[in-house]
């Protein structure tokens, strides 16, 4: 059985960052689809707009922590209420430069973060993200 | 029961010295106890000599003067010290009463004089006066040791204070440190990782197209990086430049030149920039830096100025509890502060989705007031506008 791959979903303010994980993803064909947001609040407008067609929800989010206008934290908040709409199982990752341990601690803490990872990452690092992933799915 | 007292006698053993003289002085009777204390006989004394004749040159001079005049004035005189003069040259101390006697019409007729020695006393005398003095030496001893423990308390405060002021230096060092951790973690970690995926596309890549492609990111990645580091080089050179010159500043003129710098800016947004620096017109403060404030403050005013409104934005300064408060008032859209409080002085913040957002500027101002040893707060609300209210210096003087 073919296994549908996954609607991917990254919200970083960094445009850098964005193209070159997008470009991870396309290159190794680990999704279906990527879609970027600049801000958390784009990204839960996206989500509000989209609960009702579960084909646009992402399965899996990269979620920034540090971002103008609405943080990764401010999100995570917005998102409590959104979610109880959505009719899908969503793995947020929370992906920060920040080896600040409160940070860290505080993302261990929210259960609808899947985990919390440090950036940055290179090419084989995130590789192998994504070959873990798979079996998590 | 009736004693028969020899009066003789007693007068002749009395523990006192007694003695009779006539006005000129002369000795005409004393008593055994007198010859003894002097250790003259009686018939060295009787007729020959003179009361003066036992007094020292000091005493005869105090004799004529005080002691005669005083006897003769009064009839009587009590407890006068001298020094009696013994036959083979001694000296010692006596106290000397004295009273005239005189006959029915007044007449001096003779002197009788008792002299009680006071050797013994004069000796506790003497070593009451040793004991004060040790007692004096001690006490100022003790008001020495005391000065000096007041001058090593006073020591300590000074040691005190200059640790509390180190302590607050090493405080404000920790804070920039820390902002530095963050934003080397934050503002320099990102661009390197991004440099080195580009980097490894780079290589992978076959397609020359592909390969400019990611070569032109790699310039938008450098020159990001390049201003983060010009910039954190900049507060580098605010925070070290200790001995930065003070000049004497009038609020007003450096607000004419920043009206002047944003001259277009204002124009186009049709801002009404007012101010009031009448409760303190003039301060000592580095120019550059003053300049650097009113004009990150007020472009910001006007950059976030709200559309449906015209923009008001005013300038005063004041004082405060001796300190004086520079304050950027506008009515402009305002910041959430429960969300971005945190990070407003923030190196490469930005609240706003505004083109010329680079979150740069309060980031810059904050480094420059708390390098002049100053602070700034801000109370903002959404849609109703901005106060940054800025301590610019803890004491007028």
């Amino acid at each position: 059985m073919i296994r549908k791959r996954p609607l991917i979903g990254i919200i970083d303010d960094d445009e850098i960052y964005q193209f070159t994980l997008t470009r991870i993803i396309n290159h190794n064909k680990r999704a279906e689809r990527v879609i970027t947001f600049s801000d958390g609040e784009k990204a839960i407008q996206y989500l509000a707009d989209n609960k009702a067609i579960n084909e646009n929800i992402p399965d899996i989010i990269f979620l920034d922590l540090n971002m103008p206008i609405m943080d990764g934290w401010q999100f995570m908040e917005e998102y409590a209420s959104v979610k109880t709409e959505i009719k899908k199982k969503v793995n947020i990752f929370m992906w920060s430069s920040s080896v600040n341990p409160i940070d860290i601690e505080r993302a261990s803490e929210i259960s609808e973060i899947s985990d919390y990872i440090i950036k940055p990452m290179n090419l084989e690092e995130v590789k192998i993200f994504f070959e873990k992933l798979e079996t998590l799915l | 029961m009736i004693y028969n007292i020899d009066y003789k006698e007693l007068y002749n053993n009395f523990p006192s010295g007694y003695f009779c003289s006539l006005p000129d002085g002369t000795i005409i009777d004393s008593n055994n106890r007198f010859l003894d204390l002097t250790n003259y006989t009686r018939e060295e004394v009787i007729g020959k000599k003179k009361f003066t004749d036992f007094l020292s040159q000091g005493g005869k001079i105090y004799f004529e003067n005080v002691f005669s005049p005083a006897l003769k004035l009064k009839g009587t005189i009590e407890e006068i010290n001298f020094n009696f003069i013994k036959k083979e040259g001694v000296k010692f101390p006596v106290l000397i009463n004295s009273v005239e006697v005189k006959d029915k019409e007044g007449i001096h007729l003779f002197t009788q004089s008792a002299i009680f020695n006071i050797s013994q006393r004069k000796k506790y005398e003497h070593e009451l006066l040793i004991a004060k003095r040790k007692a004096n030496d001690l006490s100022n001893e003790l008001i020495d040791i005391n000065k000096e423990l007041l001058s090593s308390a006073e020591l300590i405060l000074k040691q005190k204070s200059q640790l509390e002021e180190f302590n607050q230096h090493l405080e404000n060092k920790n804070r920039q440190l820390s902002s530095f951790a963050h934003i080397a973690s934050h503002n320099l970690r990102a661009p390197v990782s991004n440099l080195m995926a580009l980097k490894d596309f780079y290589k992978e890549s076959i397609d020359l197209e592909d390969k400019g492609m990611l070569f032109s990111k790699v310039e938008i990645v450098i020159s990001h990086l390049n201003e983060t580091l010009s910039e954190l080089i900049e507060s580098v050179k605010i925070q070290g430049n200790k001995g930065i010159t003070h000049d004497p500043i009038i609020f007003d003129s450096v607000f004419h030149k920043t009206l002047e710098i944003l001259d277009n800016q204002i124009l186009d947004s049709k801002a009404v920039v007012t101010s009031n620096f009448s409760e303190f017109p003039n301060i000592k403060y580095p120019k550059l830096y003053m300049e650097s404030i009113m004009l990150n403050l007020l472009s910001n005013s006007i950059r976030y100025s709200s559309p449906d409104r015209i923009a008001k934005i005013h300038f005063s300064t004041e004082i405060n509890n001796n300190e004086v408060m520079f304050i950027a008032k506008d009515n402009g859209l305002g910041i959430d502060l429960q969300k971005h409080g945190h990070k407003l002085f923030g190196l490469n913040n930005t609240f706003h989705r505004h083109p010329d957002s680079k979150g740069v500027g309060l980031f810059m101002t904050k480094t420059q007031i708390e390098a002049i040893g100053g602070s700034i707060t801000v109370e903002s609300e959404v849609d109703k506008g901005t106060t940054f209210k800025i301590v610019l210096k803890k004491n007028i003087s």
